[in-house]
């Protein structure tokens, strides 16, 4: 076991406890927080270089939302940690009862290459504040920012407490053999599955980030201009390369028609007349990916963009119309700068189409109309949901952000992270006096004393609700 | 036995149909919950009574009253549990729509455990229901008339399509866990948790998993130890020591070990009089596996009370062990029963150590006058929840979380902690089609002007 080595020295130092007091917690924070400021140059260069990502996206999502996070955080901490306080029943009136936010101990994040500094520093910013022990496994694909990671956070941050392992596919099984006291990973649902049996043998709970092909329904009563420009943005940011980007359009045959054009002039706004030499449009993060989404093109009929390079691995910002349900696109999560418009006739169709699929991270309804978007949202289920616009859910940290049934499984962001990495724990401290009190519930047992009893731990109803 | 999967698609296509997510069909099917507690109280009890040799009294405290309870506060609470919750917006979505939306997850199973056979199915039930799902209900098969009775009694009274109850033993359950489910809870030991984890990480769901592990107990010097020891013996052989945050083993100081032997005894015989085993508030254990189980445990102990045993009724005396080894058998496993092991440690330091040495239990008791000491021992330790000065008693109160950590459990409920363990809490942001102005800054193409901005 090439890892027990590590794990025991973070266990060891976990039971020390130093990362309990809050003053070492915020100090690590900082620290992060150094490491964002410090060394934003060398991430938006390596970021660049493992997938052409345009620094405005780089700045905004690697280091702006991370540092909201670190202050949301930061600002919040104290609050966090205290005991919560809760209400008492008439028999636990004179003691104290309280939730106590207990550290797990040793956790593990594992994160994917698409958003690589965001997705594991995110959070790490919730186990630190939680007062675990991390070890951040980040992406292996995306190498120059892997090798940042392995070679300055650990700068940043206490070695004793805080370790980054660099590991494939093969390492990153020998790591999961070993036992952690809280797992999170983001990723596909393929390998949230092994990541969840892993976690099974030692009974380790998780969080599971994963993916689906999230809809975005277009009714035929909006303003298409700026449809256009919100979806095109979400589905052409990273190109493509979004756990929550809209996935697919479902729309009438008379709105993809009026769509189109739209969508034309939106790319182009964004892009320029040729995206491959906009300095806003990455390019497709490996050879093996690009392969996969090109094949996808095949689906419909290609509306707006379809040109690839390979050697570049650019994909041109992508429309595909009168996509079938049955098309390549259709299959599987894009994960690329492609839009495929499936036509449908009505929103009961729409609805009963995203229903038939599984539950995805995100589903995006955008009408003029606001019944019709309540509709879509009362009568489909998904982690999060956003109305008349795309991804903007997840930049509001009091939002929790996670999916449902094979879009995964817990949930995080603000003060959601702490509490994913926190055990609470139910304390009833209780007086040492008073003990006739507790004569009601010690035997012999007697009818009278269970009269007496009923009456005290009783929660009886206070009258009738309105509902009924 | 229909199969699984046709009793699970039923489930299922029931769920779709849309009847549970309306407030009033779920107010409907915990009202009718309630006369089911109600009107068949003497059937409930005497089926507990069958399992369990408890009597009357014993089983309406612990499995009618809080299941009443938990009924009642649901009902109340729904309507405000089940309505979204508004959230704070920062400057971007000031003008928006942003709430988290309480919504069902869709068929859960809710696997019971035999110790309490009627509370441990139905309080999960209870927030199930609260929550708006479907629910596949398998009572254990070990307390069969428990589960007879629910098989015949929940359909009489609930949705039969919605809430089916499965009945078998591990063959079935086995089947049971390869069908699909939104939410598993398992209440029963570690080795099966894992089993059950396992099987819902094929289809990647989520799992609240109530085990056990060896609950301690350390005794201060500084207390009244009359007091401790009254509340310790209730919460230890209570239901024959069959009580998953029953203190399992006990840790203090030399020096006091025998007056606690003492105040133990003299409880006892306050509790269940001279005759133990005539006593009618006296449990039995559940069956001869068990009962072997535990008699094993006390091979080469020190007896220093009780001992007593009676194969045939299943009958095991309340026990006391002392000057106990951290190696023995009765060290390893969850006793599960009537059998007190006293291990004596120099210091609160030491219990500490011991405590930590092991894997994190259910519950964790600390008996002391001294407040500051049983913060460091709550600070310092690590469990599912905790009781200071008493045992059991934070399982009562449902405004908190009940579940374990570690090899003790995932996950938690009781009360709210219930519904929003069965809900899944969705992420709303309602923008306006307009006001397109604002998103321009995000736009490509970017420039450092925007950025700074």
């Amino acid at each position: 076991n090439p890892y027990a080595g590590l794990v025991s020295h973070l266990r060891a130092t976990w039971l020390s406890g130093k990362t309990r007091p809050m003053e070492y917690r915020v100090a690590q924070l900082e620290a992060l927080g150094r490491f964002l400021d410090e060394k934003k140059q060398d991430i938006l260069e390596a970021t660049a270089l493992d997938m052409g990502k345009p620094s405005f996206e780089a700045y905004f999502t690697e280091i702006l939302l991370c540092k909201n996070e670190l202050n949301d955080t930061l600002n919040n901490l104290c609050h966090w940690m205290k005991d919560e306080h809760v209400d008492k029943n008439l028999v636990t009136q004179l003691d104290s009862a309280f939730i106590r936010k207990d550290p797990y101990g040793v956790v593990l994040i594992i994160a994917p290459w698409n958003y690589p500094i965001h997705l594991f520093l995110v959070p790490l910013i919730g186990a630190i504040a939680a007062g675990n022990c991390v070890v951040v496994k980040p992406s292996e694909t995306t190498k120059n920012t892997e090798r940042l990671v392995a070679e300055m956070l650990t700068c940043y941050l206490d070695n004793d407490c805080f370790a980054v392992v660099t590991a494939g596919v093969e390492e990153t099984t020998r790591l999961l053999e070993n036992k952690f006291d809280y797992i999170f990973f983001t990723g596909t649902p393929s390998v949230g599955r092994i990541v969840m049996t892993a976690a099974a043998k030692h009974l380790t709970p998780v969080t599971l980030e994963l993916g689906g092909k999230n809809p975005c329904y277009v009714s035929d009563t909006c303003d298409v201009q700026n449809v256009a420009q919100r979806v095109a943005w979400g589905r052409f940011f990273n190109v493509g390369q979004t756990c929550i980007a809209p996935d697919y359009v479902l729309c009438s045959v008379e709105m993809q028609e009026k769509l189109m054009p739209a969508l034309r002039e939106a790319i182009t706004e964004f892009f320029g007349s040729n995206p491959r030499e906009s300095p806003d449009f990455g390019r497709i993060v490996g050879d093996k990916q690009f392969r996969r989404i090109r094949a996808l093109l095949c689906s419909g009929r290609v509306a707006i963009g379809g040109q690839t390079d390979e050697k570049e691995r650019y994909i041109a910002p992508t429309v595909l119309a009168d996509v079938l349900p049955s098309d390549p696109a259709m299959q599987e999560e894009i994960f690329g700068p492609i839009l495929p418009i499936v036509v449908v006739a009505s929103v009961d169709e729409a609805i009963d189409f995203i229903n038939a699929r599984p539950r995805p991270l995100a589903i995006y309804a955008f009408s003029c109309d606001s019944k019709v978007v309540n509709q879509v949202l009362e009568r489909t289920s998904s982690g999060g949901f956003c109305g008349n616009d795309t991804l903007m859910h997840v930049t509001l940290t009091s939002l929790p952000f996670g999916g449902i049934g094979n879009s995964g499984l817990g949930k995080y962001h603000g003060k959601f992270t702490f509490d994913t990495f926190t055990h609470h724990r139910g304390c009833l401290h209780r007086n040492m006096g008073l003990e006739a009190l507790n004569a009601l519930r010690y035997p012999p047992y007697s009818q009278q004393k269970l009269g007496l009893l009923t009456a005290t731990f009783e929660i009886k109803r206070k009258g009738m609700c309105t509902l009924l | 036995m229909e199969k699984m999967q046709q009793v699970v698609g039923r489930a299922r296509a029931a769920f779709n149909s849309g009847r549970c997510r309306s407030l009033e069909f779920r107010m409907q099917q915990l009202k009718a919950l309630e006369r089911m507690v109600q009107e068949k109280e003497k059937e409930i009890l005497a089926a507990i009574k069958a399992d369990l040799h408890k009597c009357g009294h014993n089983a309406y405290s612990h499995e009618i009253l809080g299941v009443l309870g938990e009924l009642a506060l649901a009902m109340e609470k729904l309507p405000s549990w089940a309505a979204p919750q508004p959230v704070k917006k920062n400057l971007l979505t000031m003008r928006d729509e942003a709430y988290i939306n309480p919504e069902p997850l869709g068929v859960v199973l809710i696997i019971g455990a035999w110790n309490y056979p009627f509370v441990l199915v139905m309080q999960p039930l209870i927030g199930a229901i609260a929550a708006g799902n479907a629910v596949v209900v398998k009572p254990s098969e070990i307390s069969e008339n428990t589960a007879r009775l629910m098989a015949d009694l929940l359909p009489q009274y609930l949705d039969r399509e919605l809430y089916p109850v499965v009945t078998g033993g591990v063959p079935e359950t086995t089947e049971l866990l390869t069908q699909r489910f939104d939410h598993i809870l398992y209440t029963g030991n570690s080795t099966v948790g894992k089993i059950v984890m396992a099987a819902a990480a094929k289809h990647l769901t989520p799992v609240t998993l109530e085990l056990g592990g060896k609950s301690p107990c350390y005794i201060d010097k500084d207390c009244d130890l009359a007091v401790a020891c009254r509340r310790i013996t209730w919460g230890k052989y209570m239901n024959c020591g069959q009580t998953c945050i029953a203190p399992d083993y006990i840790l203090c100081e030399p020096s006091i070990q025998s007056k606690v032997v003492e105040n133990i005894k003299a409880t006892l015989q306050e509790f269940y009089g001279e005759d133990v085993k005539s006593s009618p508030d006296y449990e039995r254990i559940v069956n001869k596996r068990h009962f072997r189980r535990i008699l094993g445990l006390l091979e080469g102990q020190k007896i220093a009370h009780g001992g007593e045993t009676d194969e045939a009724s299943c009958f095991i005396a309340p026990t006391i062990l002392t000057d106990v080894s951290p190696e023995s058998k009765v060290m390893e496993e969850e006793i599960f029963g009537p059998v007190l092991p006293i291990l004596t440690v120099k210091s609160v330091d030491e219990a500490i150590e011991f405590i930590n040495g092991r894997e994190k239990p259910l519950a964790l008791y600390v008996f002391s006058n001294n407040k500051k000491l049983i913060k460091r021992v709550i600070s310092e330790t690590s469990s599912g929840g905790v009781t200071g000065n008493d045992v059991i008693m934070h399982f009562f109160l449902s405004t908190l979380p009940f579940g374990g950590v570690g090899n003790s459990g995932m996950g938690a409920y009781h009360g709210k902690h219930s519904f929003e363990t069965f809900s899944h809490r969705r992420a709303c942001l309602i923008k306006d089609l307009k006001m397109e102005g604002t998103n321009k800054l995000r736009y490509p193409p970017g420039s450092q002007k925007k950025v700074d901005w």
